[in-house]
């Protein structure tokens, strides 16, 4: 049975928690055969900066978790309403009426430069990553807390506007704490290229020993954390950008870990008998996103995809079970809707458009666009069904896939031109609407709360939005609405069901696959929690037997504390 | 010889300039922009962007923009790095003695094999032997780098795990190595990319020794070396060499921007942190300065290459220096 986070139930966690966290939830190194050993983890792009606010990708998002914390980790099981292990605050607890959760810092709890963490960082923090000029990229994820206050040096409250499921998710797991007395004085809208980014300084196990550029970053055990020291040595995260390299150094041991996304990759990798691999729910899904409106004419309907039958008819059009198996083996599974069937309110009973080839033609006939004699391409009124297909290069999957749909597509009588591009030129088009059809992909969070800034009404007509394929639907909006502000969960799902139902009827894109990772790590390294939406969370706690140590684990500290 | 110089380097000078002013003008009319450098900054909101680039200042005219960094490059200042916090040339400076240290092995290895190869081939010219070094150079030499270099990173580093797959020093071991330790443990590491490099300009480098010799070895003075008794083999490598050795030294200076283009794909293959690794880096993201700072120094090197290139053929060629 699924508890709610009720104001009872989370002084119950909260008093559980703080037990946890006496006897062994702050895991110190009780047992010192456990200390010692470094491992390598590939990061496949050089990180831009470490700042927690300006964090973008997941290369970052994993050393910056090493660095920082949050004021409470989600736990092993990911459940966004229970089971949260303490980070910076060692206990919580609600208010009466549930619209404030105040959290008691761990009073030992220093800075890596020896100053102590106080609640003024968490009210700092909030106010950083809640400044639209910062530029946090899930800042409308914060709109829902009012303000944060700091009630004495290690007491900070987090105020809500109001009361809803996702209350102690937002504030405890989304902010990282940063140290005022760094930042207080960095201009905030250049703090992309700030120092603090490549030097940060965090609260967590790890410290930043050593930054190679374009080579290499190198954590290194803070031995004296108010945690307790991890059990490894070092982390170091070597940035291997490219494919043959990536797979050499895994294989030959100079690699130790590497989260693979690619069929490819995994395929060579997975049965190394030096590595284990370790499959990841899926955060990520990928799909052909109408334009309901004309490319950069945003008061105009799209002359093809604002007639939702030819949206539908060409989802009709794909077999997307057989596209996802040839390209993707395990590492994927066809797509429900705009969200994974990891998170919590996601709903994968919910009826989709299945593949139906003579239905999508006999629905494109009734449409107008017919075969003409001889032709292998529809036309209605001597306009081909033609129409191009915007995608990133840098994306293997999405390249490969593209492909397949083109031919499928054909075979209908529509023809498809892909429009390949390099990222950042995909980037700028995404977000100028400059497309009819893009292949898309997104990264989701356990919350559904995302879905508010990419498929709203809202969203779409604000030119700075994040609805890039203009789809409208109120109803939509008022379901997800309605979810979003349930008090808890179980009462969510209900509208959270129907806000998909709609959606998913409306084809405002053809639902293609949702990626898994797979994580293939040397066998020697022990992992432990390894929470279902982050397996790194867990870095400080992980060990290496000593009879299974490499050269490499039994460096020690010395040359890196430095 | 000195107004020769001066004026090469007035020359040189311009084509600095007029590569500057291009790289410029190119790179800001890129499609895209520095803060859209992943896909996952599309869930940045565009207004924050928009932002960005006026507290960067690249909401600025392009001509204003221009001179702006005209004038920055008058005072020997790139400008700030969009990627990392402080100056281009910070960046730039991290990446060049990575780069220089492969071009130099690069370079060595390409004429010690280059033109040992090449003479072995003259001496038996018409052979078999001649005939299958020729053809096989020519095969090498129409490689593309990041073909031969992942072909040699499978069979080395994969397959027989000889020499590391990538990188410019054993990340963790490699501070508590002895002074020995670590000359070797960078020498294992730059095999890989120096190899792919120095082979792909050896096998240029044979092919014009070849050449070279054959056209000294009719010559009388080789006859005469001969008519006094002195063996084949010394004809070859003390009087033949020697003035065969001009085309090919001017080679040298010549090879240095072909070794620098080679350089932009061995790095990316072998994660060997230089010059065209942050050159590929920075243009992915539009980190306009860094971008533009490493075509300055490609065309520095070019400049320079073309100056050693006549100082290197005035050197060994006397008739040259009194011209």
């Amino acid at each position: 049975m699924r508890e709610s986070i009720g104001p009872r139930i989370s002084v119950l966690v909260a008093c559980a928690l703080a037990v946890a966290a006496c006897d062994g939830g702050t895991k110190k190194s009780e047992d010192a055969s456990a200390v010692g050993g470094s491992i390598v983890i590939a990061a496949q792009n050089e990180p831009r900066t470490l700042l927690p606010p300006l964090i973008t990708q997941i290369d970052e998002k994993i050393i910056a978790d090493q660095i920082f914390e949050p004021l409470a980790w989600l736990g092993d099981e990911g459940h966004l309403d229970r089971g949260y292990r303490p980070g910076l605050a060692d206990s919580w607890s609600w208010e009466h009426d549930s619209t404030a959760v105040v959290f008691r810092l761990n009073p030992k709890a220093r800075w890596q430069d020896g100053r102590p963490v106080r609640a003024s960082d968490v009210r700092f923090t909030f106010g950083l990553y809640a400044d639209s000029v910062v530029g946090f990229k899930d800042r409308s994820s914060l709109a829902r807390i009012d303000s944060v206050t700091a009630r004495d040096s290690v007491t900070a409250v987090f105020w809500f506007k109001n009361r809803y499921a996702e209350q102690f998710y937002d504030a405890a797991t989304r902010l990282l704490i940063v140290p005022e007395h760094l930042l207080a004085r960095e201009p905030r809208a250049t703090m992309l290229t700030s120092a603090f980014g490549r030097a940060p300084v965090g609260s967590g196990r790890f410290r930043l020993g050593k930054w190679t550029p374009n080579a290499s970053i190198e954590l290194v055990a803070d031995t004296g954390n108010y945690h307790g020291r991890p059990n490894l040595d070092r982390v170091v995260f070597a940035v291997t950008t490219d494919a043959n390299a990536l797979s050499t150094r895994l294989t030959t041991g100079e690699i130790d870990l590497v989260e693979v996304s690619t069929p490819a990759m995994f395929r060579t990798l997975k049965d190394q008998p030096d590595l284990r691999a370790r499959m990841n729910p899926a955060y990520d899904y990928s799909f052909l996103l109408f334009n309901a409106r004309q490319p950069k004419q945003r008061q105009r309907p799209n002359a093809l995809f604002a007639d939702i039958r030819l949206r539908r008819a060409i989802s009709m059009g794909l077999d997307r079970g057989k596209l996802v198996r040839s390209q993707f083996d395990s590492l994927a599974v066809v797509s429900t809707g705009p969200m994974t069937r990891a998170q919590p309110l996601a709903d994968s009973t919910i009826a989709t458009i299945a593949y139906d080839s003579a239905g999508a033609a006999r629905l494109l006939d009734s449409l107008g666009w017919t075969l003409p004699a001889g032709k292998t391409v529809r036309e209605r009124r001597g306009q081909p069904l033609k129409f191009s297909v915007l995608v990133p290069t840098v994306s293997a999957n999405r390249m490969a896939l593209i492909v397949v749909i083109q031919e499928s597509l054909r075979k209908l009588g529509v023809e498809v031109v892909v429009d390949a591009v390099d990222g950042n030129t995909f980037v700028g088009r995404l977000g100028a609407r400059d497309f009819d059809v893009v292949f898309h992909g997104m990264h989701v969070e356990p919350s559904v709360s995302g879905l508010r800034a990419n498929w709203t009404v809202a969203s779409a007509q604000d030119a700075n939005g994040l609805n890039f394929g203009n789809y409208e639907n109120p109803r939509f909006d008022a379901h997800l609405d309605s979810a979003l502000a349930a008090r808890d969960l179980a009462s969510a799902r209900p509208h959270a069901k129907q806000a998909f139902e709609t959606i998913v009827a409306d084809a405002p894109a053809v639902w293609i696959y949702e990626t898994r990772t797979a994580t293939l790590m040397h066998k020697r390294i022990r992992p432990v929690h390894i929470v279902s939406t982050a397996w790194w969370a867990g870095i400080a706690d992980w060990s290496i037997p000593p009879g299974e140590r490499l050269p490499r684990d039994r460096v020690g500290l010395r040359v890196a504390a430095r | 010889m000195r107004r020769f110089l001066a004026r090469r380097l007035a020359h040189g000078a311009a084509v600095i300039f007029i590569a500057a002013s291009l790289s410029f003008l190119l790179v800001h009319l890129a499609p895209g922009d520095p803060f859209s450098t992943t896909l996952d900054s599309a869930s940045i909101n565009p207004s924050v962007k928009v932002a960005w680039r006026a507290a960067y200042g690249l909401d600025r005219p392009l001509l204003e923009q221009y001179l702006r960094f005209l004038g920055q490059l008058a005072r020997g200042n790139l400008g700030p790095s969009l990627m990392r916090p402080g100056p281009a040339s910070a960046v730039l400076a991290d990446a060049v003695p990575n780069t220089l240290v492969l071009m130099g092995t690069a370079l060595v290895l390409s004429f010690v094999i280059g033109i040992g190869v090449g003479s072995w081939q003259a001496e038996r010219a018409g052979s078999r032997g001649d005939r299958v070094a020729g053809n096989t150079s020519l095969v090498v030499a129409s490689l593309p780098e990041f073909w031969l270099a992942a072909v040699l990173l499978l069979v080395f580093a994969y397959r027989f795990r000889v020499f590391p797959a990538a990188g410019v020093v054993d990340l963790v071991m490699h501070d508590s190595l002895s002074p020995a330790g670590r000359v070797l443990d960078r020498l294992r590491h730059l095999a890989l990319p120096a190899l792919t490099l120095a082979l792909l300009s050896s096998a240029s480098i044979a092919r014009y020794q070849r050449a070279a010799l054959l056209d000294v070895l009719p010559q009388d003075f080789i006859r005469t070396a001969r008519a006094k008794g002195v063996t084949d083999r010394l004809v070859l490598w003390r009087h033949a060499l020697r003035n065969a050795l001009v085309p090919t030294i001017v080679l040298l200076g010549l090879s240095l921007p072909t070794l620098l283009g080679g350089a932009v794909f061995v790095e990316q293959v072998f994660t060997w942190p230089g010059l065209g690794r942050i050159a590929a880096a920075a243009f992915h993201a539009r980190d306009y300065q860094v971008v533009i700072g490493a075509t300055i120094m490609g065309a520095v090197l070019v400049v320079a290459g073309g100056i050693l290139a006549d100082l290197l053929h005035a050197a060994v060629d006397p008739r040259v220096r009194t011209q």
